[in-house]
């Protein structure tokens, strides 16, 4: 049974569109980025309903982590605008900021922080107060595994590990909404585990999750919902069960997108017996 | 060769690559870069070619003295520098399916296949130039001048490779970030010293070797480097001695033979083990722990629970545990140390010398010229914690103070102790604020407008991939923050009461 399924029956949720009459968490409208000549979001809109597990897939360079980087206010669009928690990210940012975890791609933290310190330090960063903080800290650390490694620097962390701190970091403030970029990208199969049962966790109590991945799999068993990029356009979006339309996701996708030309009957020199 | 081509080539076409897709600011480093070579080579070339009208103890001497420095740069000068060398990148190296001895031809050529390359071919022009008799032992001098330059880049790739295995653990590169430049920098601080005592009183600069026990040392440890065989060919052939000049250039030859079959074993054992490296391991700790806070204990008292002070307590743990701003850190007192020795005669033991306690405060405030230089794309957090500017600044100058006031005070007692009396103490610790205030300020506003990230890489501490923005950088910050200080009101004030001190 996977994520979405048992998702569904813990919340009583079933196929038809669940969030109809819900709000929504994330609205984007227009929302455009250049550089230089080339198009990378080609002003787009999308509406996430709180509550939901959004998938956002497409190929390399569709535009998916330009477009998180500008609804999370960490990149200023060219034009456009994006409401989060009913927040206006660019007029409005500490607030919109506040309501937002965030976790990037490639996870540039403060390396020379031990595990501890850097949550205690974006805490601070919060304005939390500092019992709150060491509170919420050990106990992300404990859920996240990483207790025995709170006084070591993130610089000799693995990966995992690093995802893992920076997802601590996301959660530490308890928001609303979670924006992640290929939260899943490198991570071994128990840190991915884990991360997946704490992101299930959020959702369960009715937080938002918005992640980007090329991982057909993952995201068919974790999102009820899922937009599809192409070329900094959205060319798809909706339910699950909507954009699949009873196939599979990858080949929902790969039609969506565009196939390769069929490499069978080429490459013959691949053959071990070709020299 | 053909292996020697293609990597000659690739570091070529790195350099065209870095020109196409660095923007303006790229261009600009890049020119500066050029520009930095050609002018470094030409003093260089003009330097050695002062030493044809020199005597030929003289001349001996400084072809010890210059080719051990320019043996020196090639050595220390991309871990001091930080610059990218992609061609001694192990980790790609170690994808080609070529022996060490197929790769070494390669990497030599393409290391002098660079602005460092052009510069010491210019340089060793000069030498030339200033070294070669008129007679058939021209010879000997080029055949020394070569061999030079085959060792400078041997002994530079030698290190490069050895540093390169090495520094693929994190504590490893750490301490090879570290060691480097303050090798560079003691060295240094040993060459002012021997300029300074060498000195005599009215001499207008001329140094008597003989007489310092320092420069001797120094000439004697130059000798010693591989550099010294051929240095001394040369300048045995500039004397007309054919016979010591040969035998130095056999043994330059083998001591060129010994670096090469060092590096050849370096290179060997890197290109085997590489990928292998590891970060430390994680701590690991039993039963209940109380991790460590983020704000160190001494200065707690003075850290705000609040976002200004989480940034300070930040600053405070990385000062110490980022090798490349303990390296900042040693700059500042380096420039305090030779401020020091320089003001020595004239002002310390006098009441007047307390206003030498601005020193420490202008070298510390220097590191403040590029406040998120080191925080890099990390800088993320901040923003994505609501973009407080404001905050951010005051906790991160708010760390400068507490490691630049106790400083300020310990210099100020030491000054006061030497002079028996305090009448310049307030009036010194007054101007030393003033000072920090000003660089604060200036500081302030060129980190928010000339942002630079400082190079950083988790595997490589040769591959930094800033295509000359950090030259720019630097310049422009060294032009605001440098430019204006010196005529400053404290800094006048403190130079019109101590006439002939600066």
């Amino acid at each position: 049974m996977s994520y979405r399924e048992r998702r569904a029956r813990r919340t009583g949720a079933t196929d038809t569109p669940p969030y109809a009459t819900e709000s929504i968490a994330i609205e984007i409208r227009g929302l455009r980025k250049s550089f230089d000549a080339k198009v990378a979001v080609a002003g787009i809109d999308l509406d996430v309903p709180a509550g939901s597990f959004f998938g956002l897939l497409g190929p390399n360079g569709a535009g998916k982590t330009t477009t998180l980087r500008m609804a999370t206010g960490l990149l200023r669009p060219d034009a456009g605008r994006v409401t989060v928690a009913g927040l206006d990210v660019w007029h409005d940012p500490v607030r919109a900021k506040a309501a937002m975890g965030i976790l990037p791609e490639d996870v540039p933290l403060f390396d020379r922080l031990s595990g501890h310190e850097l949550l205690v330090y974006n805490g601070l960063l919060r304005s939390m107060e500092r019992p709150v903080v060491e509170a919420r800290a050990a106990e992300l650390l404990d859920v996240l595994a990483l207790t025995d490694a709170a006084d070591t620097m993130v610089v000799d962390y693995s990966q995992g590990m690093r995802k893992k701190i920076g997802l601590a970091c996301a959660l530490l403030h308890a928001p609303r909404v979670l924006f992640l970029d290929e939260p899943f990208e490198s991570v071994d199969p128990v840190s991915a585990r884990t991360i997946r049962e704490v992101l299930a966790h959020v959702t369960d109590s009715g937080g938002t999750v918005v992640f980007s991945s090329h991982v057909m799999e993952l995201v068919e068993r974790l999102c009820d919902r899922v937009a599809i990029m192409h070329g900094g356009n959205v060319i798809a979006a909706g339910t699950m069960d909507g954009v699949r339309g009873g196939r599979p996701l990858e080949e929902v996708f790969v039609t969506l997108v565009g196939a390769r030309p069929d490499a069978s009957g080429r490459l013959a020199w691949l053959s071990p017996s070709s020299s | 060769m053909a292996v020697a081509f293609v990597l000659v080539r690739l570091k070529l076409a790195l350099v065209a690559a870095g020109l196409r897709t660095a923007g303006i600011a790229g261009l600009l480093g890049m020119l500066l870069t050029v520009t930095s070579a050609v002018a470094m080579g030409g003093i260089g070339a003009v330097l050695f070619g002062l030493v044809r009208f020199a005597s030929e103890q003289a001349a001996m001497e400084a072809a010890v003295a210059g080719f051990g420095v320019v043996l020196l740069v090639w050595a220390l000068g991309p871990i001091v520098t930080a610059t990218s060398d992609g061609t001694l990148d192990v980790d790609r190296l170690a994808l080609l399916p070529l022996s060490a001895p197929q790769l070494m031809p390669g990497l030599l050529g393409s290391a002098l296949a660079g602005f460092g390359g052009l510069a010491t071919v210019l340089t060793f022009a000069g030498a030339f130039v200033g070294l070669a008799p008129l007679s058939p032992l021209a010879v000997v001098t080029a055949l020394a001048v070569a061999l030079e330059l085959a060792t400078c880049a041997t002994c530079g790739r030698l290190l490069g490779t050895v540093i390169s295995g090495a520094a693929r653990n994190r504590r490893w590169r750490d301490v090879a970030l570290f060691a480097g430049p303050m090798i560079a920098i003691g060295t240094n601080v040993l060459i002012q010293l021997a300029l300074r005592r060498s000195a005599p009183s009215g001499g207008a600069g001329t140094v008597a070797l003989e007489d310092n026990p320092i420069a001797r040392a120094l000439l004697v440890t130059a000798r010693l480097l591989p550099s010294g065989p051929a240095a001394m060919a040369a300048g045995f052939a500039r004397a007309g001695r054919t016979l010591p000049a040969v035998a130095a250039l056999i043994a330059g030859a083998l001591v060129l033979f010994a670096a090469l079959a060092l590096w050849h074993a370096a290179l060997e054992r890197t290109l085997a083990s590489s990928g292998s490296g590891t970060s430390a391991r994680a701590r690991r700790r039993g039963g209940a722990h109380r991790p460590r806070d983020l704000f160190p204990a001494a200065v707690a008292w003075a850290l705000p629970g609040n976002r200004v002070g989480a940034v300070a307590a930040k600053e405070l743990r990385v000062m110490g545990r980022d090798p490349r701003q303990r390296m900042a850190a040693m700059s500042s007192v380096f420039i305090v140390v030779m401020a020091f020795f320089s003001m020595q005669d004239t002002m310390v033991g006098t009441p007047r010398g307390v206003l030498f306690a601005i020193v420490p405060a202008y070298a510390a405030t220097l590191t403040g010229i590029n406040l998120y230089g080191f925080d890099g794309t990390a800088h993320w957090l901040n923003v994505a914690a609501g973009d407080d500017v404001r905050s951010d600044i005051l906790g991160k100058w708010l760390a400068r103070l507490l490691t630049i006031v106790p400083v300020m005070v310990l210099v100020a007692w030491y000054l006061v102790a030497r002079a028996g009396s305090a009448a310049y103490l307030a009036p010194g610790l007054a101007l030393a604020l003033a000072v920090v205030g000003t660089s604060f300020g200036l500081g302030s506003v060129v980190s928010v407008r000339l942002p630079f990230p400082m190079p950083t890489s988790r595997t490589n501490v040769f591959s930094s991939g800033n295509s000359g923005r950090g030259a720019v950088s630097g310049f422009a910050s060294m032009a605001v923050l440098g430019a204006p200080a010196p005529w400053s009101p404290p800094l006048r004030f403190s130079t019109a009461r101590c006439p002939g001190s600066w």
